[in-house]
């Protein structure tokens, strides 16, 4: 019996490791602000996660992205569905301009379901 | 036997001593000193003991990191470095590319079929464009023509009305010159199709008058006769305005025909793109043929310059490679936007009356977004080592997302291709000027249900569009500047469920410019933004173009948010055209009386509709203009063309439900 216990752990290991889903990855390298009053939030892979670098340089789930292509996909994810929740990642020294921008337009879009990432010591240090 | 012991001595008590109460004087001290030292001075005491042990960790945290980071640094150029078998090294790269591969070739298949669908379009706005009646083109220089001709008439007229009975030989030719040239001109306007030889004919006709003017004038100096000398010059300058009119009527009617002449998708065999190198798989490009490049002096051989759609060979999924597919991208890439340029140089010719050639000369080319040449990292050999493997991944990865932007910026120009009149098949409602929309405006005015409710004239368009001014409606007190500034709230946002009842001022634009004008208004002189709003656009032609190192050198962009109802661009010079864009969106659709002011002079469009235009400059008034118009439900685009003379430039856009304004007026009327 012990034996067949084996069996099924190593099964169960198998599967495990097989049907592991890699997790995109939508973060940029940046160094978000830091906050006290921030939420812990669970995790959401559905999330759309928006990013704007130390240059002003923006960013739509990892990927670079430019501001006219920026708006066009936010209309398309405010048709789809607008209570979808938006992480905006913003350099603590990014341009205010671009930030304000970029909220503009989210609340334009009527995608009102937005966070703004914070540094977070366990988050970061990955 | 006798034993005797000695006593011991009693030790005498040992009387308490100094030391005894030293110790305890001691042992006593110290356990008060602890006891203070725990009470008073622990707060503090433990800060100072825990802040260096917090440095200390802190430094050391530093520290081991650094030499983590360091060493982690250090194994990864090792592992760079580490030498890989040729066959190992071959499998890891055809994993690496077999998983973009797929994705990147059905990205570009779709990136190609965007592009013959762009160019579909193209080619059926040419196909409408070369419907045009010269005739249509011309409207405006016939006139001209007629009317240089008349002033020709008179000044020849002058110079030769002493000599009516003169012989002299010049001054019949002269007469006989005229009298061919009113005749050739006769027949120019009422000809249904003037050809581009008439208009030379014509053009030469003139020349010889000129010359023959001008030998009066010598004759008439060398005699001295200073009357007719000045008559002669007289007659010579309208002569020669004459000439200029009949060049640009012979250039107009050439480029007509000369596009006319083109044919559409024609095959012209490969062709290699004119900015990037492909890579040598791509040379043979049977997916691009007639790829010619494009011509800003406006060749007008644009239309026989793609592939036809026969022609087109797709890459099935098996033979191409990754770098196949980036090179396909990119050229599909070129050739799309091309496309879609001449299809908004198409409609803006059909807009502004003007002939291909005219229009591409208007419209500026937006720099073009640069792709990189990953050619040689994607068509590398066999990597040697792991590092060479890592870079091929990266090239990958950046082949991966070039191909996914080109296809999404490419179906953005598809989207903004279909939205175009033109590429619907509808006629272009007005193809007229700014000064004759006027017309246009009252079509607009008149189709409203509350406009007729204005009794004050506001919707006047002949009016307004000439005057600038709607001055009855600055009547009402109740849309008097002051209280309408005082109230304005900024929104783009309007639902009809708002408790809201009021002026709103648009506060958020994107501004782009300067671009130079002479200080007029310029308004036939159509710039980029009136073609396309793209805004990640990038134009060269801008006011300080040729100033390497100034801010506005390139026009981009820029995001503008204003506390007040006027807006300004984001930096201010004179003689300068600005263009801001917005958006508003509107939960139902509904009228709104718009009221537009700018200083000096302006334009606005509504959903690609001229609304309003202010062409007389002067300061900033809030209600300038004074209309009613419809938005739609959704979002509607809001385009503002600003000129600005001298002084600071700016403008405002307020809307207001026509309801709200009516109300305002009648309250004002009963007090």
């Amino acid at each position: 019996m012990s034996a067949l216990i084996d069996c099924v752990f190593l099964l169960l290991v198998f599967f495990l490791v097989a049907t592991m889903m890699k997790k995109e990855d939508r973060d940029i390298s940046i160094n978000p602000p830091e906050s006290e009053s921030a939420a812990r939030l669970v995790p959401d892979d559905d999330q759309v996660v928006i990013g704007i670098d130390e240059a002003g340089n923006l960013f739509y789930n990892g990927d670079a992205t430019t501001r006219h292509l920026l708006l066009q996909r936010l209309g398309q994810v405010a048709a789809e569905s607008p209570g979808r929740r938006m992480r905006l990642d913003a350099d603590r020294n990014a341009p205010f301009e671009r930030f304000v921008e970029v909220l503009n337009a989210l609340q334009f879009r009527k995608l009102n379901n937005v966070g703004i990432r914070t540094y977070d010591e366990n988050y970061n240090r990955r | 036997m006798t034993k005797t012991t000695t006593a011991a001595k009693p030790t005498p008590p040992r009387p308490p001593g100094r030391s005894n109460r030293l110790w305890t004087v001691l042992v006593g001290g110290s356990i008060v000193i602890h006891v203070v030292l725990f009470f008073v001075l622990q707060p503090w005491g433990r800060t100072l003991l825990e802040m260096p042990a917090e440095e200390e960790t802190s430094k050391a945290a530093a520290q081991a990191e650094q030499r983590e980071a360091e060493r982690q640094e250090r194994a990864r150029e090792a592992r760079q470095q580490i030498a890989l078998q040729p066959e190992q090294a071959e499998q890891l790269q055809e994993q690496i590319e077999r998983k973009k591969k797929l994705d990147a070739q059905a990205e570009a298949e779709k990136l190609e079929d965007t592009r013959e669908q762009i160019q579909q379009m193209r080619d059926e706005a040419f196909e409408q464009l070369k419907q045009r009646e010269v005739t249509e083109v011309i409207h405006k220089d016939l006139p001209k023509i007629q009317r240089d001709l008349e002033a020709v008439r008179r000044r020849v007229g002058e110079l030769i009305r002493d000599k009516a009975e003169s012989t002299s030989e010049v001054d019949q030719k002269i007469k006989e010159k005229l009298s061919t040239i009113e005749t050739m001109v006769e027949d120019l306007v009422e000809k249904p199709q003037p050809t581009a030889d008439d208009a030379s004919t014509l053009t030469e006709s003139l020349l010889g008058l000129h010359r023959d003017l001008e030998e009066v004038e010598d004759t008439a100096r060398d005699e001295s006769d200073q009357d007719r000398k000045d008559a002669a010059r007289r007659a010579d300058k309208a002569t020669v305005e004459a000439v200029r009119t009949a060049v640009g009527l012979k250039e107009k009617i050439s480029d007509i025909e000369a596009f006319n002449s083109t044919k559409t998708a024609q095959s012209t065999g490969p062709q290699p793109e004119p900015d990037e190198a492909l890579s040598g798989s791509d040379q043979q490009a049977e997916t691009n043929k007639g790829a010619q490049p494009a011509d800003a002096a406006g060749s007008e051989t644009r239309a026989a310059t793609d592939a036809s759609p026969g022609s087109t060979t797709k890459p099935t999924s098996a033979n191409s490679s990754l770098a196949d597919s980036y090179d396909k991208a990119r050229a599909a890439e070129q050739q799309a936007r091309q496309a879609y340029a001449d299809l908004r140089t198409a409609e803006l010719a059909v807009r502004n009356n003007v002939t291909f050639k005219q229009a591409q000369a208007q419209v500026g080319q937006a720099m073009q977004p640069t792709r990189p040449d990953l050619s040689d990292a994607l068509g590398q050999n066999t990597a040697q080592t792991v590092g060479d493997l890592n870079a091929y991944r990266q090239a990958v990865d950046a082949a991966g997302q070039q191909i996914s932007d080109m296809a999404t910026r490419t179906d953005s120009l598809l989207a903004q291709a279909a939205g175009l009149p033109m590429a619907q098949g509808n006629q272009v409602l007005d193809a007229v000027t700014g000064r004759q929309s006027m017309s246009l405006n009252v079509e607009i005015a008149s189709g409203t249900e509350t406009a007729n409710s204005f009794s004050r004239g506001l919707d006047r368009g002949e009016e307004v569009a000439t005057t600038g001014r709607a001055k009855d409606a600055l009547d009402a007190g109740s849309l008097a500047d002051s209280s309408i500034v005082r109230d304005a709230l900024p929104g783009r946002m309007f639902t009809n469920l708002s408790d809201r009842r009021g002026w709103l001022y648009l506060d958020t634009w994107y501004f782009i410019g300067p671009w130079l004008n002479n200080g007029d208004p310029e308004f036939d002189r159509a710039r980029p933004p009136e073609a396309e709003i793209n805004l990640d656009a990038r134009y060269t032609d801008g006011r300080f173009a040729d100033q390497p190192g100034h801010p506005d050198q390139v026009l981009t962009w820029h995001f503008i948010q204003s506390d007040e109802v006027r807006i300004q661009p984001h930096r201010s010079y004179g003689k300068a055209t600005y263009f801001a864009y917005t958006e508003v969106y509107f939960a139902q659709a509904r009228e709104m009386v718009l009221a537009f002011g700018a200083d000096a002079a302006g334009r606005i469009w509504v959903n690609d509709k001229l609304i309003w235009q202010d062409d007389i400059r002067s300061r900033w008034q809030l209600v300038e203009g004074f209309k009613t118009v419809r938005f739609e439900q959704g979002y509607n685009r809001v385009l503002v063309r600003l000129m600005n003379g001298t002084t600071e430039a700016s403008f405002s856009v307020l809307l207001c439900p026509p309801e709200v304004v009516e109300a305002l007026e009648a309250k004002l009327d009963a007090s």
